[in-house]
């Protein structure tokens, strides 16, 4: 009964996604709508995301009554933007799609006999994310007693409430604290990335490719690994994922709809986790980089997602949280800095090794590096820059940060390198598609140019 | 060799997780309720009785103390600081605060 009442919730979130794509230009009419449908649930998990995560600030919770509010207001909204639109058209479905949708579910599948009876044991997952999960839940708010109590600060009291709201959404449609089933809500988190990144990525890349590289991440050992732990790396990973699909995309045609998903995402990004601030910053300098002269719609981007983070960084400054694990303030403290300089080496090429790992990540950032090189010899500027400038900064930024702690960093290092890259490497992957059919496109125009110079 | 590099990534991938698939559900289905109730606590090595004796006392929003020994110190924090940490995640909804009047007792063997 719990789980149908999660699976349920679930559904609300996809409708209240569905409505949002009209919203954020990603669907222009019903056929743009059918088309790229599997943004929707995505889309709803991060709207219900962060409106459940700012409503918990002024003591308003989100269960059934909210959710159901939001998917009228969406289905609402949705009829009122697509009326009078080019209605949908039937089409039979690719068999390459028949047959990837079909490998996907079975593998899911499976991975579900494992996340309904995953027990809750990991140190973060319990210690920082379901216990406010279950704090929400319990107090319908973000309670300071709790979310700004002194006996609480050992759960990271500054970090954001996207992924304990979330939970908390869902405990309240079981209608209980329930940690069994709250593995299921990461496992479907999963589900709604690769859906999203096959709809926007489907009519820009070779359908072969789409496939293998969403296989080939939803197979890799730390995806299924990290998000049976309950931590929110991964949940981070998937969302900044989709964004950085969205973003490369957006460098390549300059849809308008795009990037607002990339900065749709990039919000929810931040919401999750504080590791999220480097990654959308490392991601926006890229495209300032790589995209230049469209600086004007970057901006606008950006200063939304500044908007969104706004309510949570007045509670943290109200209530005095910081982090407890560092403080990027102890980067200008020399003495301290000075000390530790040797460890930035050391941080860097073990994330490094995390990330080339065969046995976590399979081969995916190895065909990452290749592709960006080809890539620039084959002559495309802006894909390649906009991968090489945010993922350089991004594994500097990780790497900075192991520097700048007071913790020892050996036991630092080792506890969190498996899980600190996760954005990294699925950021990564999910350009691979874009990349390939860039480099394949380069290569079609040259085998066309050939023959035609030497007949001229 | 691009195409065969991905098959690669998914067949070398597919072999480690469908195994470790295997070896979670294996794991995992065989928990009874109470060990899953206790899995945290469990794998940091702590008592369960404890928990469970003093849980009945408390009400949703009551305060609680804990009285713990600081214990060793690990690579993050003492045994002490993880005890008051598993005890505000076993003991919620009710309120962990530096003082109060009910207070948890716990000792290391």
């Amino acid at each position: 009964m719990r789980a149908v009442a999660l699976i349920g919730a679930n559904v609300l979130m996809l409708v209240a996604g569905l409505g949002l794509l009209p919203l954020l230009g990603i669907a222009r009419s019903w056929r743009e709508l059918v088309f790229r449908s599997g943004l929707a649930y995505l889309c709803g998990l991060v709207l219900v995301g962060i409106v459940s995560a700012h409503l918990a600030l002024v003591h308003v919770g989100i269960g059934w009554i909210g959710l159901s509010l939001l998917a009228v207001a969406s289905v609402i909204v949705c009829i009122w933007r697509l009326r009078g639109t080019e209605p949908v058209r039937r089409r039979r479905p690719a068999w390459i799609d028949l047959a990837g949708f079909a490998a996907l579910t079975a593998l899911l599948i499976d991975y579900a006999r494992a996340f309904r009876v995953a027990p809750l044991n990991r140190y973060d997952a319990w210690a920082i994310w379901a216990l406010k999960g279950h704090a929400l839940y319990s107090f319908g708010w973000a309670d300071p007693a709790v979310f700004a109590g002194a006996s609480y600060r050992f759960a990271n009291l500054d970090y954001p409430l996207l992924l304990p709201s979330l939970e908390a959404v869902g405990f309240r449609a079981m209608g209980s604290f329930d940690t069994r089933l709250l593995h299921v809500q990461f496992l479907l988190l999963l589900a709604a990335a690769l859906l999203a990144l096959f709809a926007v990525l489907r009519d820009r890349v070779p359908p072969v490719v789409l496939w293998l590289t969403l296989l080939a991440l939803a197979l890799a050992p730390a995806v299924f690994g990290q998000l049976l732990t309950a931590y929110a790396d991964l949940p981070l990973a998937l969302v900044f994922g989709v964004g950085v699909a969205a973003a490369g995309r957006w460098l390549i045609t300059s849809e308008r709809w795009a990037l607002a998903l990339a900065a749709f995402c990039f919000a929810g990004t931040l919401l999750l986790k504080n590791e999220g601030s480097l990654f959308v910053l490392a991601v926006f300098v890229a495209l300032f980089v790589a995209a230049h002269r469209r600086w004007r719609p970057l901006l606008v981007a950006a200063a939304v997602d500044l908007l969104v983070l706004l309510p949570w960084r007045i509670f943290v400054r109200v209530h005095h949280l910081h982090d407890i694990n560092y403080s990027l303030g102890d980067s200008f403290d020399y003495h301290h800095v000075n000390g530790r300089l040797g460890v930035g080496p050391i941080a860097f090429r073990t994330l490094a090794e995390q990330m080339l790992d065969p046995r976590q990540w399979g081969v995916l950032v190895p065909i990452f590096v290749v592709l960006v090189f080809a890539a620039f010899v084959l002559g495309v500027r802006a894909l390649p820059l906009f991968a090489a400038v945010w993922t350089v900064l991004a594994w500097l930024g990780l790497s900075w940060v192991y520097v700048i702690s007071h913790f020892e960093y050996s036991s630092y290092l080792d506890s969190t390198k498996e899980r600190v890259v996760a954005s990294v490497v699925v950021g990564a992957a999910a350009l691979i598609p874009l990349f390939a059919a860039e480099c394949w496109a380069r290569l079609s125009v040259r085998g066309r140019d050939r023959p035609r110079s030497v007949a001229g | 060799m691009f195409i065969a590099a991905l098959v690669g990534s998914v067949v070398l991938s597919a072999a480690d997780v469908l195994r470790d698939v295997e070896h979670s559900v294996a794991r995992d289905s065989k928990l009874t309720p109470a060990e899953r109730l206790h899995a945290a606590g469990d794998r940091l090595g702590l008592r369960p009785a404890p928990f469970d004796r003093f849980k009945p006392q408390l009400r949703p929003r009551v305060r609680y103390a804990v009285d713990v020994p600081e214990g060793s110190r690990g690579p993050f924090i003492t045994r002490g600081a993880v005890v008051r940490a598993y005890s505000a995640f076993y003991f919620l909804p009710a309120i962990q605060t530096p003082r109060a009047s009910r207070v948890f007792h716990y000792t290391f063997p």
